[in-house]
This record gives structure tokens, C-alpha cells and sequence, in this order.
């Protein structure tokens, strides 16, 4: 799982975070996330100038709605082959398993706010993925399975309205319009930020390219997974910067 | 045809001589004309034998705005007699022009006029196309708030309607129709409130009043505001709703195939959806909604529940408190991840101030 350097490593030895799998399906949901993001963004901007522009971008209406439920099957390719990903392989499940949320999760968050606001020096140690990355997972997971089922009733809105009543319809487009903003500010602020945007790891992070992580900050930011593979000791200092 | 002219035809020269009374009010030169044209009989015959008055009846023509002026004044082309064949229709512009010396009304839109479907199809040569004198009647002319006006709001129907039969029939049955035509409602529209007056074009030109994107905000013109449609009992904003509406979102947007006002409600012969022949009623929607290139297989299932809902009003009910829940739902998320990332950016960058110091 891991290419384990030596013990304790070096600060700069790069530590493997994710498989080539891991990020495909990563690279696929970003690209189809965002054109949904954006193609879906114009009619919730209907009325502005940014609703104009998404829209002459993309063509007009039509074709933003071609677009839209062309990445929309993308997505759920994209749910299928994650699915199938974290049942059906080893390191898959292993994944799923270490993402599900646990009492000491709620403990956490409540150390890392005692953290920021100056009632605690350290920030409390977390493992393979820290409760607010299980909030962004489980965030996006469900926000899109939400999105795929309301979207479809939506697509298919001629076959639905001759079944149900027109207030579900009415409710699902509610539902479809705000959750949609929701996974954008998710993701495209709250993870961005997180990930990319804060101090430290501005202007941005590498883990998501190259899917390895420096010892350094797995020590810092992942402490239990980091002890799980090299032991308390802490990465040597070969003298060289790393990441600040 | 007309140039081929057999034969006027005229009565014995007795009636030259009016007997009893006095004769109407006209001037001297339109009196000559009448030696002829007074005549109800005087008529001209074509070769196939059709026969086409040419009786002018002075009295419309002394009660008009044009009372005063001579019949050589508009239809200037007439010099001999027998007139030639091939004479001009009148020309308003002869006076109608800003600065003209006579006093007459100058604001005529000719430009939007020559714009128009109208002025595009005479101008091409189509002289079944309308010029001045069709609408605002030729002998008859009033001005516009006379209620003898041709296009005067309350006889625009009948006016357009020699041209626009079925339209007119449709409209003269729609609710706006009966509240005009029937009880004198000012409120309602007659054809130049939703088409415009000088500058119609059709409704597929998208500059069109009544194109599909121009549509909502033309009937927002009344329907826009919640006074008015609580006046005739409209429970909704029907435009406000429509522009939330997926519809109306997608129309704003620039599409053409999606349903605008009327899609629905049809151009003319919007009735209110209770009336059994109203394109909304219950039994009509499936049909309404169905329609090729909109939601083929429209079934009765379509006509149950409420249209033009507004989610922000209690009214809308379920819909209401789902589009509360999620507008608290939205904003708390907002709230939580900016105050997540306050606290983080905080934290962060006292720490590198902290490192900094201690670095010096």
C-alpha cells in the first residue's frame, strides 16, 4: 500500500496517499462536477449578468442542456464504477471503511475548534482521512446520488408529470436547484479552500497529482496514520525545506 | 381590371339638383366632385362585370379631422376628367411630417410603420397590405380618444378584424374580448396594447412585442402587477411565477421552443380556466400540455395539482416548506463552511506570524 521509505523517514520522503484508480476517479468527478457545476450555476443565476454569460458560454439553452445531462450520465458511470470500486476491491473497501464517521470524530472536530480558538495548542491527531474530509466525502457522495435522483426526475419531467403529482415535480426542481448550490459551495469553496486555497498549502497542494503526500505533513496532518505506518518517532529533518 | 373601365354609369341629371333642403356643410370644391360622387348610384363596372361604387358619402368625411380640407388636397393626382387610370393611393405624408405648414398632427411613426409587416409587405408591393388610410379610415378619420376612431381602443378589433378574420373571432370570445367589446373594460387589451401600433412584427421576429421571449413582459404589462390580478381575481402573479418557473427561466434565457404565456393561454382566446372552452381548463390541459414538440403523452394526471405556484408564499404549501427548508439549510452550510474557513485563516496566519517572530 505504501512504498515505505525508511523509519522514521525523511521530512521530504513521499509517502503514497492514493492509487492510480483513486486518481482517475477523483480527476473524472472534477471535470464533471464542474461542467454540471456550471452548466446547472446558469439557470440558478437566471436574471444576472452571470447567468447571461454561463449561458452565451455555453452555447444557449439548448445545448447547456444537452451538456448538462451528458455529464450528468458521466456522473453516474462515474457513482457505478465508485461503487463498485469500494465493494467489490480489497483497497477499495478498506477506503469506504476508514471513511465511515466514528464517535472519536465528533470529539475531533470538537479538539479542533478548541484548537482555533486558543483553548488547546495542538490540533487534535487524526487518521487516514480527518473528520472534515469525511464531510467532504460523505458531502459530495450523497449530494450527488440526491442530484441524480431528483435529476431524473427532472430529465424525464414529460413521463414523470403523467405519474406523480406536479407538486413532487415542483419539490424535486426545489430540491435539484438548492442542493446543487450546496455541492458547489461544498466543493468548489469549502474543499478548494481546505485543500488548495489556505495558508500553507496555497497556491496549491500536489497530493491530487502525483497521489503521494510528503512525511512531514502526514505526520502533521494525519498523526494516527502516520504512527500506524512509521511509529511515534517523528520524520527526520534532513536539513532541506520542505513545504512550509 | 379597373384600368379597363367600360362605362360609368350615370343617373338621369335631374338629381343634379338636390331637392328640399338645405345642402351639407361643404366647401365648393368637394360639392364639383359631388356631381359625380354623391351619387349612390354612380359606379364603375369592370370587364368581368363586377361593379365597384364610387359613391362618397360627404357626411363621415364633414365630421372628420379632415372636414376642412378639399378632396384635391389628399387625392392629388386628379387633374382631368375623366380621371386616368393607375391613380395613386392617398399619400399621407403629403401633410403628416414634422414641421408641415398646415398644423397637422406630426408624431406619425412612419419609421416604425416601414419597419413594420405591414409596411415591409406594401412596400414590396403586396396591396392587400394596410397603408395609413386602412386602419385609420379614409373619409372617416377621427382622432384617436374619439370613440368614432377606427383605431380608437374599443374599434381596433373590428378594425384589424377585416383583415385578421380568425383572430378577431377568437378574440371577440376571450376574456379580454367580452371585458372590452362587451362591459367597455379600459382595462382590457385591444390589439395595438399587446402588438403595438405602427411598429407590428410577427410574432417569430424576436424585436416582436409578441414574440416568444417578449411575451411575459408584454402581458406583465398588466398581469405583472398583484393589484391588477387580484382586481379580476387571479390569485397569483402569473408573470412572477411564470419567470421562476422552469419555462420561465429557460424563455428569459433566450429559448424559443420552451412554453411561454401563450403556449398555454393561447394568443386570442385566453378565458379563464373554468371557462369549459379555456385551453387551461382541467379537461383541455392534456391537450394544451401535449401539444407536438412540448410534452407528448400529456394524460389527465397533468391537470391535477396547481400551476403557477409561487414557493415563497404560504399558500404553495408542501412546496413552501421545502423551499424553506433548504433556503436554512443553504445559508447555515454557507455559514458554517465561512465560519470554518474564518477561524482556519485565523488560526493559520497567527501561526506564521508567530513563526516569523520567532525566526527574527
Amino acid at each position: 500500500m505504501t512504498d515505505v521509505p525508511d523509519n522514521p523517514p525523511s521530512k521530504q520522503a513521499r509517502v503514497r496517499r492514493f492509487t492510480a484508480v483513486e486518481l482517475a476517479q477523483h480527476w473524472a468527478l472534477l471535470v464533471t462536477l464542474t461542467v454540471l457545476a456550471v452548466t446547472g450555476l446558469a439557470l440558478f443565476a437566471h436574471g444576472t449578468w452571470l447567468g447571461r454569460t454561463l449561458i452565451a458560454l455555453e452555447g444557449g439553452m439548448e445545448t447547456r442542456g444537452i451538456l448538462h445531462r451528458c455529464f450528468a450520465v458521466l456522473l453516474m458511470l462515474i457513482v457505478v464504477w465508485h461503487f463498485l470500486y469500494v465493494v467489490f476491491t480489497e483497497r477499495g473497501h478498506r477506503q469506504l471503511m476508514a471513511m465511515l464517521p466514528t464517535r472519536a470524530d465528533f470529539s475531533a472536530v470538537g479538539a479542533l475548534i478548541a484548537y482555533y480558538l486558543g483553548r488547546r495548542p495542538e490540533p487534535p491527531p487524526f487518521g487516514r482521512f480527518t473528520p472534515l474530509q469525511k464531510l467532504q466525502y460523505w458531502g459530495a457522495g450523497l449530494g450527488s446520488l440526491v442530484m441524480i435522483g431528483t435529476g431524473f426526475v427532472l430529465w424525464f419531467h414529460t413521463q414523470a408529470m403523467a405519474v406523480m403529482p406536479k407538486w413532487v415535480i415542483d419539490v424535486t426542481a426545489i430540491v435539484h436547484g438548492y442542493e446543487g448550490l450546496i455541492l458547489f459551495l461544498l466543493l468548489f469553496g469549502w474543499h478548494l479552500y481546505i485543500v488548495h486555497l489556505s495558508p500553507g498549502n496555497f497556491p496549491m497542494q500536489t497530493t491530487f497529482l502525483t497521489g503521494t503526500i510528503s512525511a512531514e505533513r502526514l505526520f502533521r496532518e494525519h498523526r494516527l496514520e502516520y504512527e500506524e505506518l512509521f511509529g511515534p518517532e517523528e520524520p527526520r529533518d534532513d536539513g532541506e525545506r520542505d513545504e512550509p | 381590371m379597373r384600368r379597363a373601365a367600360l362605362a360609368v354609369v350615370l343617373a338621369a341629371p335631374a338629381a343634379l339638383a338636390q331637392p328640399g333642403g338645405p345642402p351639407p356643410p361643404v366647401a365648393p370644391v368637394l360639392r364639383q366632385c359631388g356631381i359625380c360622387h354623391s351619387r349612390p348610384e354612380f359606379k364603375v363596372v369592370a370587364e368581368d362585370g363586377t361593379a365597384r361604387s364610387l359613391y362618397v358619402d360627404e357626411r363621415p368625411l364633414a365630421a372628420s379631422v379632415h372636414a376642412r380640407w378639399q378632396c384635391v388636397d389628399c387625392h392629388a393626382d386628379i387633374a382631368a376628367i375623366p380621371h386616368p387610370a393607375g391613380l395613386a393611393p392617398v399619400n399621407c405624408q403629403r401633410c403628416h411630417f414634422p414641421g408641415n405648414p398646415v398644423g397637422a398632427p406630426e408624431d406619425v411613426n412612419y419609421e416604425g410603420y416601414t419597419k413594420s409587416v405591414h409596411g415591409r409587405l406594401r412596400l414590396a408591393g403586396n396591396t392587400r397590405a394596410p397603408l395609413c388610410q386602412d386602419c385609420h379610415g379614409g373619409h372617416d378619420v377621427a382622432k384617436r380618444d374619439d370613440p368614432a376612431s377606427h383605431t380608437g381602443k374599443r374599434r381596433q378589433p373590428e378594425t384589424c378584424g377585416r383583415c385578421h378574420l380568425e383572430v378577431f373571432a377568437q378574440y371577440r370570445e376571450s376574456v379580454h374580448g367580452q371585458a372590452l367589446l362587451a362591459r367597455n373594460n379600459q382595462d382590457a387589451p385591444s390589439c395595438s396594447n399587446c402588438h403595438g401600433e405602427h411598429n407590428i412584427l410577427p410574432p417569430k421576429e424576436t424585436a416582436s412585442e409578441v414574440s416568444a421571449t417578449h411575451i411575459p413582459e408584454t402581458c406583465s404589462n398588466c398581469h405583472g402587477s398583484m393589484e391588477f390580478n387580484t382586481r379580476y381575481e387571479i390569485p397569483v402573479n402569473p408573470v412572477k411565477t411564470f419567470k421562476h418557473s422552469f419555462h420561465g427561466i429557460a424563455n428569459e434565457l433566450g429559448s424559443t421552443r420552451v412554453a411561454n404565456c401563450a403556449s398555454c393561454h393561447t394568443a386570442h382566446a385566453v378565458l379563464p380556466p373554468a371557462d369549459p372552452r379555456s385551453s387551461v381548463n382541467p379537461a383541455n390541459i392534456p391537450a394544451t400540455c401535449g401539444k407536438t414538440g412540448c410534452h407528448e403523452g400529456a394524460n389527465a394526471n397533468y391537470a391535477r395539482g396547481r400551476f403557477h405556484v409561487d414557493p415563497s408564499s404560504r399558500d404553495a404549501g408542501v412546496i413552501y416548506w421545502v423551499a424553506l427548508f433548504f433556503k436554512v439549510l443553504t445559508i447555515s452550510t454557507m455559514a458554517g463552511l465561512i465560519g470554518h474557513i474564518l477561524l482556519d485563516l485565523s488560526k493559520k496566519l497567527r501561526h506564521a506570524r508567530n513563526a516569523e517572530s520567532h525566526r527574527e
